[in-house]
This record gives structure tokens, C-alpha cells and sequence, in this order.
């Protein structure tokens, strides 16, 4: 069975395939309002794909179909679409150089916004509270975590995380400079760990989409790691200038390690705080 | 005439008419003298001598005299006659002297009548003289007598007419020389008054002709002024031969040198200007070129600046670009450039002026412009351009854009020199800017596949939890359809009403038993452990007997628990609490954990004991290994127990079975695990009521085999659990076969369905299982049947944490020390975790850690390290030794719990 759709996914024309995208995409956006026209085009058209193999459908425009009279596979492809890997403390070093660099800096502010972009299922928000409650900041901090998926903020919102990943988590604590026990943070319940609630007692989880909305506070601290990479160009230029707009002087944009803000010409507003981790201060 | 000559002359003339005023003045001199000597010496000479001849010519009369008288005397005579010559000499030489000067002058006419008186006189002398000699006195007195004295007188006369004429020549001579000199004076006088005339007019002359010259050099020289233009210099026009002459040339020449000179000079400067013109032109493109990373911005900079700049009133600028495998020139940046205007927007090599111009790399000039070529347009008016140059822009010779220019006057030479070093330079920038272009695409590019690759490889762990995840997907889509199975069923669950009481109350039995058991394990663990280390004897302070004591404490204390693990392990079944974690099973694992667990046991019990596996079976198969590994141990234990002799086989092979009840209504693959014994065998009506709780074949066999008889009925109930079911075949006297059917994969409607109906309760949904009871089953599993070493020095410690964990069914081992660990590690292999302490005597926490590191088959073994204090250092010590976590002292039991399951989720 599987064989049989590759073989068809091939033999696809590229030139309709393309068409029927963008008409897939024009439809979610003018329908639900979700905007992927601007996604990268080889990682919608993969996933587009597994959405039609898993749906049993053999054409884009047949899921269209589907999508336009059926919510709930439009959830579906929503999840597709917005790939959310992440992990608690991923890349160690980032979050090293985030108490090393750009937590020290922020020490003396009386107050903090900070701005997760994409936050996915929230471990990157609860890695950067237990960073900011060991640097004795989390009390003066908030937080606002966004992502364009409500069920993954949900998710997010609940602070529980799968047993399965927590061994990796420990040690990617222990890498990004843990000074305290990771025990100290969760329990664990059945096949998942729980985190201590007051971690994000100071968060606010909510829907924000990067690619229609506006900027909404000044964040001394944008978040926004592995996702600009899912954009093309022209997004990832719109999104970091909406960054820009909501970043005051002296904040901090934190990127993926594959994310650069050298694509663009704010690359000249900003210093390099880490060039490795993609930590960019914001100059003027 | 030379100025020195005029001076000469004017000088020389000066000298001509001293020496000539002196001349005359002597001339004059010497005619005074010469008349005065006359006078003096002539004249004087003459009267001198006229009067000495008549002196002497009278004395001769004076002896003539003295005879007369008669006074002559005789005496005298003598003397008188020498006196009388002496006269006669001296007027003879008188007159000699007269007669010469005479000859001279014709004054003395009357001198031969002198001499003749004067001879006759000499006669009448000479008579006398003779007479007076010859004594004759007498007739000397007559003869004197006779001759009188008249000759005298007459001489006198002639004398003194002499005398009176020289006087008067004297007169003459006196007024002759007076009358020379007034005529001198007069002379002189009038020649030093021409002289000095002339003298003053020649002076006049050749001063006035020197300064007259000076004067006009002067006024022409102080005529040029540094303000003034030296284009024009004024010359000197004196053309006389003299020095001034000379002057005035070499001035005029010098003028024609300066003029000529400061011509060139200003062609010079206007070159230089043109040229500095042309560099700051180029200086200020550099800078314009600076910093540029797009052409088409560079191309509008570029062509803004220079139409301006050299006068032009239009200019386009065309860029060489490839499209389509062809070069085109397309023009990306226009100034003033007219909508209207006919031009297209992109020519190809060779077509029109701009294509030609691109293809011969030539500059093209279009003077005058056709009418009506394009028109230059401001708000005002319009006007038709002159001059078109088309300029090419090369970089290495090749072409790689074009400007055009209109301009409505000329293009001067600097201008097209400008134009030949600029569009040199901007070859040589857009060159840069293109290949910079390209660069930053390429950097884009790669930027963007790097940052593909990244979404690919999340998209890649994404598939990979996606496809982990699958199964439990599957799961929940069985319970979903189980659900509506359930809802379908409802009625028939409704009728089943009064068998659930019952078994019900089965279920609180189950859950008394369960309580009753872990009230009883926690005690029963504390004497377990202080048995073992009275049995150890480690102070050695026992009696051999007191140790064998502890020794039998501790094994039946073992017993003890056995049955107590075995009502708990039922009750759980019973109870529903027991939850399949359905896994990968390798069944070569199975095979050897069997052969490590039951080959010692056989050896002691000498039996034979072999594990038989077909050769087709699968690799693995999908169930819960810890159920399959305790339905095999059960099984196997109870055919060693009652197996005295002979030998004991597993068998493990893939048969065809009729699943059992109503859900087996077809033929599946099933595994079949097989224990085989030699031992007493059960007999038929027994074989059924083995498999209940606290039964076993004989009353008696209690007594001589031990055992609580609860083995089979849990392995029974696990069977079920797993889907599947156990048969036995047994001839008494014969042994006994125990087989075990499992589906090779669980099939996890089927597991729902067991797992339901065993779990009693008052769910209302499958899908809605109350989360604390859930969270419990799986702690509870996940805790249970795992073995964890606690390796610490303090018993107080071991104590504590051994109760603990056996609380949640865990099996601990301790040991005392590093060393103790280690072989306590080495010993049971199946150890899941282990608690190290750090603080211990012989061999601490971190070199413990280090050693078991270096073990392979112990690289990934969970091991928490007990830390004293929060201590960062330690913590980083701990890691660094080889720590997965670790937890501070005292332990929080909570969070121990959660720490362990973490570690132990595999």
C-alpha cells in the first residue's frame, strides 16, 4: 500500500503539485485563517503528503476537500505542519550561554519580559524558568509563551512531560549547568513527570501566529529557536522584523543554532552576545 | 653710437680742450718771452756795446789831449800807449760785436761809416804811438796838435743816433708785446668760452640720449605689476645700439620668455585642473561605489551622479544579464529617462546602438543626434539633444553593462576622459558587486539549505516519536472501538450484574490480601536485611551455630516474603491493578536469562536441564516481558520442585491455535512455551484445580515440597493477561507438560478486553481511567520486580531506603562499600539501578563510579549518587565520575520515587 502512494507521489506533476499547495494553503487561510503560504515549500509538500497517505487520499486536492468540510482534519494537518521537536534544556550550550551571557546582563532590571516564540508542548518555557529561578530572577520575570497550535499550548500550559524523555532531559540539565538537583522540580505520576507549578506561575500561555499577527508588548528577551526555519525568506524577513518591533534596546533575540539574522539588513541593529548559540543583542 | 664712446668723446673732448687752452696759453708764453729777450738782450747788448765803443774811442783821445796840454810827460808815455791800445781792442772788439749783431738787424747802417772813422782814427793812433816810441816828442806834441778832435764828435753822433734807434725799437718791441699780449688773453678767453659751450653741449647731448632710454626701460618695467595679467607683458621699444639697446632687447626677450612661459603654465594649470577635475570626479564615484551589494541600486546611484556631472540631460543605464541562456541588456536604472520614450527595455547583444556598443566593446557617438531621437523634457518645454554617447563598461574586456548619455552640448575631452577611467572603474565594481551578489546568494542558499536540512531532521524526530507513538495510537483507537463495543454491550454488562458482585467481593478479598501483604513486606524487609548482615558475621563476634540461626532467619524470612510477593502478585491480578506494558521480546534473551536462572539449580538438584528453540521462530515478538519471564519462572520452579530425577525441557515453538472462548474464533500463529518434566506427574481430576488459588495436587504435597500453591493460578492469570493461556498434559508417574500459547503480538483489543474484565470497578468509560488509580498501577509496575544495589557505609541509611523501596516492591541488594558494590554488581548482572553513596571508607562514591564506567556492559546502568550537601562542586564531581543524576542527603523519598522511575523507564 505504502509503495503504491510513494510511486504516486512521484509521479506527480510538479507544476499541478505546486498549484494544488497553494491552493491547499490559499483554502486553510481563507477558511481558518492559519497562514502557511509563506511556510517552506519542500517541508509543506512532505508533509501535505503524509497527511494525504494517513488519510487515505490520493490527490492534494482531495485533502482539500477534506480539510474545507472536515475540522478535524484540519487539525490534523495542522499538527503536521507545525513541527514541534523540542526538548527540555536542547542544545545544552544554548542554555548555558543564556545563564552565562544573558541572564547576568539582566541581573540589576527591575523587571523582565521575556517572549517565547513558538513554545510547541512548553519545554523550552519550563527549561528557561528553572534557569531563571536559579539565577534568582524567576520571581521578577514574566513570561509569555506563544504558539500558533492551542492544543500545544494546552499542553504546554500542564508542565507534564513524558517518563521516556526525562533521562535525556536530566542530562541536558546537568550540560546547561544545572546548580541544583533536577528532581527538584518534578514528580512523577504514572508515565509522566509534573513539574512544580510555580515554575510558570509568571507565564502566560496564548495563541499568537507569527506569520498574520502583530507585535503585542517590548520583551527584553525573544525567544523564538527552530522556527524561523520552516519560514521562507520573505516570513522569516517579516517575523524578525516583528521581533525587532517588539525587542527593546538592549534585549535579547535568542535563534536556533541554524537560524541566522544575517539574511537580513536589521543584522546591523544587532551585536553578536554568542555567535555560536545565535544570541543577537539589539544595538538600536 | 655706444654709451661708452659718448663718454669717451664727451670726455675726450674735455682733455682736447684743456691741452688746446694750454698750448695756446704757452704759444703765447713764449712770443711774450721771445719779444722781451729781444728787447732785453738784443737791444741791451746793443747799447751796452754802442756805449763801450764810444768810452773806448774817447779814451783813445785822451793821451792827444794830455800832449796838448803839455802835461805829457816822458814817464807816462809808456803806459798812455798801452792804455791807448787797450781802448783800441776793445772798441775794435765792440765793434766787432756791434757788426755781428748788426748783420742781423738793419739798424746799424751807420756802423761801416763808425768803422771807417774809427779805422782812420786806428791810423792817427798808430802815428802818435809810432812818434811817441820814436821819442819824438815834439812833433808827437804837434802831430797831436794838428790832428784835432773832430772825428770825435762825429763818432759820438753816430753813436748816439745808434743808441736813440735801439730805444725806439725798444719802444716798439715794449708795445708789441703788449699789444701779443691782450691779443693772447682775448684769444684764450674767447677759446676757453667756446670750449666750455661745446663741452656742455656735447654733455647735455649724451647724458640726455643715455637717461632718456633709462628712463623708458624704467617706466615700462615698473609698468608690469604681479596683479596684472602677464599674459600681455609690455615691451620696450628703444632701438638704439647702444647698451640700453642691449637691454631693452634682453628685457623684450625676457618678456616674450615670461609670456611664453606663464602660456604654458596656463595650459599646464588647465590640464592639471582638467586632470584634478577628473580624479576628484573619480575619487567622488569611489565613494559612491563604496558599500554597494545591489547593481540595480548601484546602476541608479551611478547613473544619477554622472548624467549631471558631465552635462548630460539623459542617461540610462543598461546591465549585462543572463536569461534563459542569453545575454540581454537590460536597462535597470534611467535618469530623466521618459516614460514615453520609445527605447526598449532590454536589447540583445548586437541589437540597436546599445547592443552594438555591448558587442564591439566600443564607444558609439552619436553627434549631431537625428531629429526626433529623444527629447529632452522638463517642466517648461522640451528640446531635441545634440550629442549621444552610448559607453560601454567592461570588466577584463568583457562587456558587462552599457550607459548612455544625451547631452545638448558637446562632450569636452576631459569628460570622455572621465568617461574612460570611470567606466574602467565601474567595470571593475560591478564586477565586484556581481560576484558579491553571487556570494551572498550562495550564502543565502546554503543559509537555507542548512536551515532545511535542520527542519528535516526535526521533521525526522518528529516522524520517529510519530511512529514510537504509533502503537499507543493504535492502543487508544482499540479502546475507542472497545468503547463502543462496551456501549453495544451495555445490556449484557447489566445482566452480568450479579457475577460482577461476586466477583466483587473476590476483589476485596484480592485487595485485603494485597494491603494485608505490604503491611507485612516492610517489617519482614528490616529483618530480612539485619538477618543478612548478622548471617555475614561481619564483626565476627558470632558463634557458627548463632550464624546458622541467622542463616535459617533469613531463608525463611525469604519464604516468607516469596508467598507474600505471590498473594500480592495475585491480588493484583485479581484486582485489575496489573497493567501489560507490552514490549519487544527477543526470545534469545528469554532463552538466556532461563539458562542463567535454572542451570545452577539443575546442576545442584543434579537434572538435566536444556532449553529447545525452533529454528523459524521469529526474533521477537511483542508482549510484556516481565509477565512472560514470571509465567516461565513460575512454571519452571514448580517443574524443578517436584522433579527428582531425570531431566526438565523448555521447548519454545510457533504452532497454529484456536485461540480459547468466544473471542479465539480463529486460527492464529501462536507461540508455544513448553516446560516438560520427569517428575510426578498430577493426576487427571486434579489437573483442573491446580490452577486455583492455594491448591495443588496433594494435601500433603504442602508438607514436602513447600510452596504456597499460588504460583500456578498467577501464572495462569497471566497468561490471560497477555492474551494468552496455558494447557497441561500430565500422566501421574509420567511427568508433567505445561504449555504456555501466546499470540506473537499482543493484541491489544483483546488485552482490553482481559484487562476489563478482570478490573471490576465502577469506570463509566475505558478511555476515562481515573488518573490517581492509573498513576499507582504504573508506579507500582514500573517499581516493582526491579532490583536496585544501594551501595552506603550507613546502615541507618540502608535501613531507611531498603523499607522504602521493598514497600513499592522492589528487590535491594546492599553493600557496604565501592568494593562490595562492585561485586555485588558483578554477581547480579539484572541490577536496574544502582544508589551510591558518596562518603565511604576503603573505596568512595566517584572512584566506585569511575571503575563500574569502565565496565562495557555497565556503561549505560542508571547510577544516582548520594550526595551529602547541595554542594555544586560535588555535583559536578559526581557527573564527572560517571553520576546519570543525583540527590542530596537526606533523601526526600518523593522525590527518590520519581528519580527511580525516571531511570528506570526503559
Amino acid at each position: 500500500m505504502q509503495d503504491i502512494k510513494e510511486t504516486k507521489e512521484h509521479n506527480y506533476d510538479e507544476r499541478l503539485e505546486k498549484i494544488e499547495i497553494n491552493l491547499l494553503l490559499e483554502g486553510i487561510y481563507q477558511h481558518y485563517g492559519y497562514d502557511f503560504r509563506n511556510y517552506v515549500y519542500p517541508t509543506i509538500r512532505r508533509r501535505t503528503w503524509q497527511r494525504i497517505r494517513a488519510e487515505n487520499l490520493s490527490t492534494i486536492s482531495g485533502l482539500l476537500e477534506r480539510i474545507l468540510h472536515n475540522k478535524r482534519v484540519m487539525k490534523l494537518l495542522m499538527q503536521d505542519y507545525c513541527i514541534s521537536v523540542t526538548e527540555m534544556f536542547r542544545d545544552a550550550g544554548f542554555f548555558l550561554a543564556i545563564r552565562k551571557k544573558l541572564l547576568p546582563l539582566l541581573k540589576n532590571r527591575a523587571a523582565l519580559r521575556i517572549w517565547h516564540a513558538g513554545c510547541a508542548t512548553g519545554e523550552e518555557v519550563f527549561s528557561m524558568a528553572i534557569l531563571l529561578f536559579e539565577e534568582g530572577l524567576l520571581e521578577k520575570t514574566f513570561i509569555y509563551a506563544t504558539d500558533i497550535n492551542e492544543d500545544m499550548l494546552q499542553k504546554a500550559k500542564l508542565g507534564i512531560f513524558p517518563l521516556a524523555k526525562m533521562q535525556v532531559f536530566t542530562s541536558n540539565y546537568i550540560k546547561a549547568g544545572g546548580v541544583r538537583a533536577f528532581s527538584d522540580y518534578y514528580k512523577v505520576s504514572g508515565k509522566n513527570a509534573v513539574f512544580e507549578p510555580f515554575l510558570i506561575k509568571n507565564a502566560l500561555f496564548s495563541q499568537h501566529n507569527l506569520a498574520t499577527d502583530h507585535s503585542f508588548h517590548e520583551f527584553d528577551v525573544i525567544i523564538c529557536r527552530n522556527v524561523l526555519i520552516y519560514f521562507n525568506q520573505y516570513l522569516q524577513r517579516q517575523v524578525l522584523k516583528l521581533f525587532h518591533e517588539s525587542l527593546s534596546i538592549h534585549g535579547v533575540l535568542c535563534l536556533g543554532n541554524k537560524e541566522t539574522i544575517h539574511s537580513t539588513d536589521l543584522a546591523s541593529c544587532y551585536d553578536e552576545l554568542d555567535k555560536k548559540e545565535k544570541l543577537y543583542r539589539r544595538i538600536i | 653710437m655706444k654709451l661708452r664712446t659718448k663718454i669717451y668723446l664727451c670726455f675726450g673732448f674735455l682733455v682736447f680742450m684743456i691741452l688746446f687752452l694750454s698750448a695756446t696759453a704757452i704759444n703765447i708764453t713764449g712770443k711774450l718771452k721771445n719779444n722781451m729777450d729781444q728787447m732785453v738782450v738784443q737791444r741791451y747788448e746793443v747799447v751796452r756795446l754802442a756805449n763801450i765803443f764810444r768810452y773806448e774811442f774817447s779814451n783813445t783821445y785822451i793821451p792827444f789831449q794830455e800832449l796838448r796840454l803839455m802835461d805829457f810827460r816822458q814817464s807816462n808815455v809808456q803806459e798812455r800807449l798801452r792804455q791807448i791800445d787797450l781802448s783800441r781792442e776793445k772798441a775794435i772788439l765792440a765793434l766787432e760785436a756791434l757788426e755781428k749783431i748788426s748783420n742781423e738787424e738793419h739798424f746799424l747802417d751807420v756802423l761801416p761809416e763808425l768803422k771807417l772813422k774809427f779805422n782812420d782814427r786806428i791810423q792817427v793812433v798808430k802815428k802818435l804811438h809810432d812818434l811817441l816810441e820814436s821819442g819824438q816828442m815834439a812833433e808827437a806834441i804837434d802831430y797831436a796838435a794838428r790832428t784835432g778832435t773832430g772825428s770825435r764828435e762825429q763818432v759820438n753822433e753816430m753813436v748816439n743816433g745808434i743808441l736813440a734807434s735801439q730805444e725806439n725799437l725798444m719802444k716798439d718791441t715794449l708795445a708789441s708785446s703788449e699789444k701779443l699780449y691782450r691779443q693772447a688773453t682775448w684769444t684764450f678767453l674767447v677759446i676757453s668760452m667756446l670750449g666750455i659751450i661745446l663741452f656742455m653741449g656735447i654733455a647735455i647731448i649724451v647724458f640726455r640720449s643715455i637717461t632718456v632710454n633709462i628712463n623708458k626701460l624704467t617706466k615700462v618695467m615698473s609698468n608690469i605689476s604681479y596683479q596684472d595679467s602677464i599674459e600681455n607683458l609690455p615691451r620696450v621699444s628703444i632701438n638704439s645700439n647702444d647698451e640700453l639697446g642691449d637691454i631693452a632687447s634682453a628685457f623684450n626677450k625676457m618678456a616674450g620668455v615670461l609670456e611664453e612661459q606663464y602660456n604654458h603654465e596656463k595650459i599646464y594649470n588647465q590640464s592639471m585642473q582638467e586632470q584634478s577635475w577628473v580624479k576628484s570626479t573619480i575619487a567622488e564615484f569611489s565613494m559612491l561605489y563604496h558599500g554597494h551589494k545591489d547593481l540595480k541600486n548601484f546602476g541608479e546611484q551611478l547613473i544619477k551622479k554622472l548624467t549631471p556631472l558631465v552635462g548630460a540631460s539623459y542617461g540610462a543605464f543598461y546591465l549585462l544579464e543572463e536569461q534563459e541562456g542569453q545575454n540581454y541588456l537590460n536597462r535597470i536604472a534611467t535618469y530623466a529617462f521618459d516614460g514615453k520614450a520609445v527605447a526598449s527595455q532590454h536589447f540583445r547583444l548586437g541589437e540597436g546602438l546599445v547592443g552594438e556598443c555591448a558587442l564591439e566593446n566600443r564607444l558609439i557617438l552619436l553627434s549631431p543626434a537625428p531629429d526626433n531621437y529623444i527629447r529632452i523634457i522638463s517642466g517648461l518645454g522640451s528640446a531635441q539633444p545634440k550629442y549621444i554617447i552610448v559607453l560601454p563598461v567592461a570588466f577584463d574586456g568583457q562587456v558587462v553593462a552599457v550607459i548612455e548619455l544625451a547631452s545638448l552640448s558637446e562632450f569636452s575631452p576631459v569628460q570622455r576622459e572621465l568617461f574612460g577611467h570611470l567606466l574602467d572603474y565601474t567595470g571593475i565594481v560591478i564586477n565586484r558587486i556581481s560576484n558579491q551578489m553571487k556570494v551572498e546568494k550562495l550564502l543565502a542558499e546554503s543559509q537555507s539549505l542548512t536551515e532545511e536540512l535542520q527542519a528535516q531532521s526535526e521533521e525526522l524526530q518528529l516522524q520517529q516519536e510519530e511512529l514510537r507513538t504509533s502503537s499507543e495510537k493504535l492502543e487508544e483507537q482499540y479502546k475507542d472501538s472497545q468503547l463502543k463495543t462496551a456501549e453495544l454491550e451495555q445490556i449484557k454488562i447489566s445482566l452480568e450484574e450479579q457475577a460482577r458482585q461476586l466477583e466483587l467481593s473476590s476483589r476485596y478479598k484480592s485487595e485485603f490480601l494485597s494491603n494485608m501483604s505490604h503491611e507485612l513486606r516492610t517489617p519482614l524487609n528490616s529483618q530480612l536485611v539485619l538477618a543478612q548482615i548478622l548471617s555475614e558475621n561481619a564483626d565476627g563476634n558470632l558463634t557458627a551455630k548463632q550464624v546458622e540461626y541467622a542463616k535459617t532467619i533469613l531463608s525463611s524470612g525469604q519464604d516468607l516474603l516469596n508467598i507474600i510477593n505471590d498473594i500480592l502478585d495475585l491480588a493484583k491480578v485479581e484486582s485489575g491493578k496489573m497493567q501489560v506494558d507490552a514490549g519487544e521480546v527477543s526470545l534469545q534473551n528469554i532463552k538466556k536469562f532461563v539458562e542463567q536462572n535454572y542451570l545452577p539449580i539443575a546442576k545442584e538438584k543434579g537434572i538435566k536441564f536444556s532449553v529447545l528453540m525452533d529454528r523459524d521462530l521469529p526474533e521477537i515478538i511483542y508482549t510484556d516481558e516481565t509477565k512472560l519471564k514470571q509465567i516461565i519462572k513460575n512454571l519452571l520452579s514448580n517443574a524443578f520442585k517436584f522433579t527428582e530425577w531425570g531431566k526438565v525441557l523448555l521447548q519454545i515453538k510457533e504452532v497454529s491455535r484456536l485461540a480459547p472462548g468466544d473471542k479465539g474464533s480463529f486460527i492464529a500463529p501462536m507461540l508455544a512455551i513448553s516446560v516438560k518434566d520427569t517428575g510426578v506427574g498430577i493426576p487427571k481430576e486434579k489437573q483442573q484445580v491446580i490452577f486455583e488459588e492455594f491448591q495443588q495436587a496433594d494435601g500433603s504435597t504442602n508438607r514436602k515440597y513447600g510452596g504456597t500453591g499460588l504460583g500456578l493460578s498467577i501464572s495462569r492469570k497471566l497468561a490471560e493477561l497477555l492474551g494468552g493461556f496455558i494447557e497441561l498434559i500430565s500422566q501421574p508417574g509420567e511427568g508433567s507438560t505445561f504449555t504456555l500459547y501466546l499470540p506473537l503480538e499482543i493484541n491489544s483489543a483483546l488485552l482490553e478486553t482481559a484487562v476489563s474484565e478482570m478490573a471490576v470497578g465502577d469506570r463509566p468509560s475505558a478511555s476515562n481511567i481515573d488518573e490517581a488509580t492509573a498513576v499507582e498501577e504504573h508506579e507500582q509496575e514500573l517499581l516493582a520486580g526491579s532490583k536496585i544495589l544501594i551501595v552506603d557505609d550507613d546502615m541507618r541509611n540502608v535501613f531507611a531506603l531498603t523499607a522504602a523501596l521493598e514497600n513499592n516492591g522492589i528487590e535491594t541488594l546492599f553493600a557496604e562499600n565501592g568494593r562490595a558494590g562492585i561485586e555485588a554488581l558483578q554477581a547480579n548482572p539484572d541490577i536496574d539501578l544502582v544508589l551510591m553513596d558518596m562518603m565511604m571508607p576503603e573505596m568512595d562514591g566517584y572512584e566506585t563510579m569511575r571503575v563500574i564506567r569502565q565496565m562495557p556492559e555497565y556503561e549505560t546502568l542508571p547510577i544516582i549518587a548520594l550526595t551529602a550537601k547541595a554542594m555544586k562542586f560535588d555535583r559536578e564531581k559526581c557527573i564527572n565520575a560517571g553520576a546519570s543524576d543525583y540527590i542530596s542527603k537526606p533523601v526526600d523519598l518523593e522525590k527518590l520515587f520519581s528519580l527511580i522511575q525516571v531511570w528506570l523507564y526503559k
